[in-house]
């Protein structure tokens, strides 16, 4: 109880000192123009404050009996400090009164400072400052940064550590099932990008030949691309029991035959758009086809997050944290901005998908934790190792058992992907309803379908929206901090930057600690640099 | 739709209807996954440690007797294990309080400043001061601990002389810590926010004001205030429930008098004991943002909108 009545006093008290600040300032700017004494007075009173405090602090008083006895009291030296700094710039001030329209511009331009000011304190002296420091420390020597001389040690630390950051072993990525799926995807997707974006103009039998050609690739790559999904949730999911039908899966999938396959479809496809454009050019090229240029991105996320998964350290856990889940935050949110759109309840449905937002990450973690409880013995308690159970899986303890690796990791993802969802759902949303009408409805007029809409007018329109979501996304996910804490605290290879920095900073390691912090900086410059030039784009 | 309108309906009509009818089931069963982890909680939260051990929370509609309050008691019981949960509420309110209302009051100000007034290097400083919303905040972290523990000394290269910059104020460890690193970090995004309504309220009052008579300070506090209240209160949604969920800050500026947040993990921390405390006190926890989030909805998502998808 006591700590909460000195809040409330100490509130009370700094919300009126600043009061007092602020209108102070402003009435003595507002007196530049009438007394220029007093504003030069006060600016005087200020600096002698501080030189008070300055002097007191640093001890450079003359201390013993120049002064009549030794100068305990520190606010004597202040109060001094401050009577005569004010009666010097006031009489200074009123021996050299400046004529009335340039004091007026001086208030012109000394009042926004007034109002700015306070910020600018708080982010300089909060943040900017800091940051710098931080980037100072991170190269000192010592725990502490006390020591004289910089070194690179910290930073050579983490990334010649094969727990923060290892690339031994790199070349498993390229015989990883996943990267084998993605680039199969891949290539399919690219095959179809061919064939979806090719429209039949001429009537020739060859060029016929062609369309056919592309239609049956088409659905072929639509058909493997969900190959590729089953394999993928297989993969995650770790299933030690698979049934035959994923392995047969599987197999087919990750075999090199498919591999083969797929170059030979997409060599196919290339010969047959090159033929067809050769004879004639009765072929028109389309290559914003939304079929195509979707399944090239999932391919992509798909390649990016099966090579993330074989690397290993925390530097690469974190980066595949960020690309799984803004990636999936973002398709999750497009999709449910849409079905929304065309469902009943649709309010109701959002703010439930929403109310994760609300929910801190500590208690998602508790939340997440309870769903993924897995009991040794009798009957489960968590609902996912239940559902499992009941169809005939083994249970498993998602994030808790270390056989789970890698894929532990995705499963603590998937919390965030709860978390951010509902963010991205919203953000989207609103983008979509604030698409012209007469946009799409001309496109409509046209004979545009449901699907042409929503691909070539509706995402083109909203693509900055998606950009502001993933920038903003990759920037929350990269301090990931909470959410690992809470629930492995970074066991079985799930650890990440800024847990990392966290218990470099409890073991007072602060120039280690700090390296951590510049790496993860580092990661979101990007962002960062990008968010400025938009920025400056704006005001421009 | 009777079914009789529907027996005489055309069989392309019908699978069309159907058609249209698939929005829906599959966000309600999304929204059904979504919801079910929180809804599993609070049921469980109301359950008897050996039944929450033995079975899921989904049998226990079987035998609705069994619910208890006993968890909520014991989370607000204090032990010489694990103080009551009150206090640690009350700490989270004293840090909250200060922590939503400074930076909002700064950031007021200067909004007003960046949109409305003329002055060399504004954009550059809005720009500068914005991105800082990138930030990790973990990059502040050590010299900020070290500044409120130590205050802050500069050794001049080559002399061996040191100036003291601040003195120790002695707020190491204190609320007041997270109060000022909470506004430091919160204050980038709020002067978006609040420059972003501000900037599009229509110059002509301030002008209409000016040429009365009126000084900046009269026409923020005046017009400004008054018309932005919208803006105020979608960042105080933001703020409020962004400094009760948080943790890391908290866990990095506070040894003793800790918030709510801190006290649950500590908890979870102690695996196997206090099993159904955890999920008494993770819903105690949520209580007050859920009912925010439910009540103010509205501003969260204006505040959303007004930081992202402008531009």
């Amino acid at each position: 109880m006591s700590q909460f009545l000195t809040m409330l006093v100490s509130v009370a008290g700094a919300l009126a000192v600043s009061a007092v600040l602020f209108v102070g300032a402003n009435r003595a700017v507002d007196n530049i123009g009438v007394r220029w004494p007093v504003f030069t007075g006060s600016i005087g009173g200020l600096v002698g404050l501080a030189a008070g405090a300055v002097v007191q602090h640093n001890g450079w008083l003359p201390r013993g009996p120049a002064l009549g006895g030794p100068l305990k009291e520190g606010w004597i030296v202040l109060l001094a400090g401050g009577i005569v700094g004010a009666a010097v710039a006031a009489a200074g001030g009123w021996l050299a009164t400046p004529a009335l329209d340039r004091r007026s511009r001086w208030a012109d331009s000394l009042r926004p400072w007034v109002f700015v000011g306070p910020a600018l304190l708080f982010v300089g002296g909060g943040l900017v400052l800091p940051g710098l420091r931080t980037a100072f420390l991170s190269l000192k020597n010592g725990s502490r940064g006390r020591e004289p001389g910089f070194t690179l040690d910290h930073y050579k630390d983490i990334f010649t550590d094969d727990t923060f950051f290892t690339v031994e072993g790199w070349s498993s990525i390229f015989t990883g099932r996943l990267f084998i799926v993605g680039l199969a995807a891949a290539g399919i997707a690219a095959a179809a990008a061919l064939a979806s974006s090719a429209r039949i103009v001429g009537g020739s039998a060859r060029v016929a030949a062609a369309g056919g050609i592309f239609r049956v690739l088409k659905i072929a790559s639509i058909v493997l691309v969900a190959l590729v999904a089953a394999a993928f949730i297989e993969s995650v999911a770790r299933e030690p029991n698979r049934s035959a039908i994923m392995d047969v899966l599987t197999v087919v999938v990750s075999s090199r035959v498919t591999l083969g396959i797929t170059a030979a479809v997409a060599v196919l496809a290339l010969t047959a758009w090159v033929v067809a454009r050769a004879r004639g050019r009765e072929l028109e090229m389309d290559w914003g086809s939304p079929t195509a240029s979707s399944l090239v991105v999932v391919a992509c996320i798909l390649l990016v997050f099966g090579a993330l998964s074989t690397l290993r350290g925390v530097v690469w856990n974190n980066i595949w944290w960020v690309v799984t889940v803004a990636g999936l935050s973002t398709v999750l949110g497009l999709l449910l901005a849409v079905l929304a759109e065309r469902s009943r309840g649709e309010r109701i449905g959002k703010t439930l998908i929403f109310m994760p937002m609300a929910i801190s990450m500590v208690g998602a973690a508790v939340i997440w934790d309870f769903m993924y409880e897995v009991q040794p013995m009798g009957n489960q308690t968590g609902l996912f190792n239940a559902v499992l159970q009941g169809i005939g899986f083994t249970p498993r303890g998602f994030f808790i058992n270390a056989s789970m690796i890698p894929w532990n990791n995705f499963w603590i993802m998937f919390i965030m992907v709860w978390i951010q969802t509902g963010f991205a759902m919203v953000v989207l949303s609103a983008a979509i309803r604030a698409v012209p009408e007469e946009l799409t409805e001309a496109a409509q007029v046209d004979g545009a379908s449901e699907a042409q809409v929503f691909w070539r007018v509706v995402i083109p329109q909203i693509r900055p929206t998606i950009i502001v979501v993933v920038t903003t996304l990759i920037v929350i996910v990269t301090k990931v901090f909470d959410l690992v804490k809470a629930t492995t605290n970074g066991a079985n290879r799930t650890n990440v930057l800024a847990n990392e920095m966290f218990d470099q900073l409890r073991d007072r390691n602060f120039t280690s600690s700090s390296a951590f912090a510049v790496v993860l900086f580092a990661l979101v410059l990007p962002v960062m640099v990008y968010n400025i030039r938009r920025l400056q784009r704006e005001l421009a | 739709m009777t079914p009789v309108q529907t027996a005489t309906m055309p069989t392309g009509l019908r699978l069309r209807r159907l058609a249209a009818e698939i929005p829906t089931w599959v966000m309600w069963l999304i929204v059904l996954l979504w919801t079910m982890p929180t809804f599993g909680l609070f049921v469980s939260s109301f359950r008897k440690v050996p039944d929450i051990e033995t079975s899921g929370w989904w049998t226990a509609w079987n035998d609705l007797d069994n619910l208890t309050l006993q968890n909520y008691r014991d989370v607000f019981r204090e032990s010489a294990a694990q103080p009551s949960m009150w206090e640690f509420a009350l700490n989270s309110i004293a840090i909250v309080v200060p922590a939503t209302i400074i930076p909002i009051a700064v950031a007021a100000f200067a909004a007003y400043g960046f949109a409305w007034m003329e002055f060399r290097g504004r954009n550059w400083l809005f720009i500068g001061l914005v991105s800082m919303i990138a930030l990790p905040n973990q990059m502040a972290f050590v010299p900020l601990l070290q500044l409120f523990n130590n205050g802050a000394r500069f050794t001049v290269p080559g002399l061996d002389w040191t100036l003291v910059l601040l003195p120790d104020l002695g707020i190491g460890n204190t609320a007041a810590a997270v109060w000022l690193t909470h506004t430091a970090f919160g204050l980038p995004l709020a002067v978006l926010l609040l420059h972003n309504f501000i900037g599009q309220l229509p110059g002509d009052i301030f002008e209409a004001a000016r040429i009365d008579g009126a000084s900046h300070f009269t026409i923020f506090w005046r017009l400004v205030m008054p018309l932005a209240r919208p803006a105020l209160a979608a960042f105080a949604v933001f703020q409020f429930l962004w400094t009760w969920n948080d943790y890391l800050i908290a866990s990095v500026f506070l040894n003793e008098n800790e918030p709510m947040t801190v006290a649950l993990v500590n908890l979870v921390g102690e695996r196997g004991q206090n099993f159904q405390l955890r999920f008494a006190s993770a819903f105690v926890i949520m209580i007050l943002p859920l009912i925010v989030f439910f009540s103010l909805q509205r501003h969260f998502v204006r505040g959303l909108l007004a930081g992202s998808v402008k531009g």
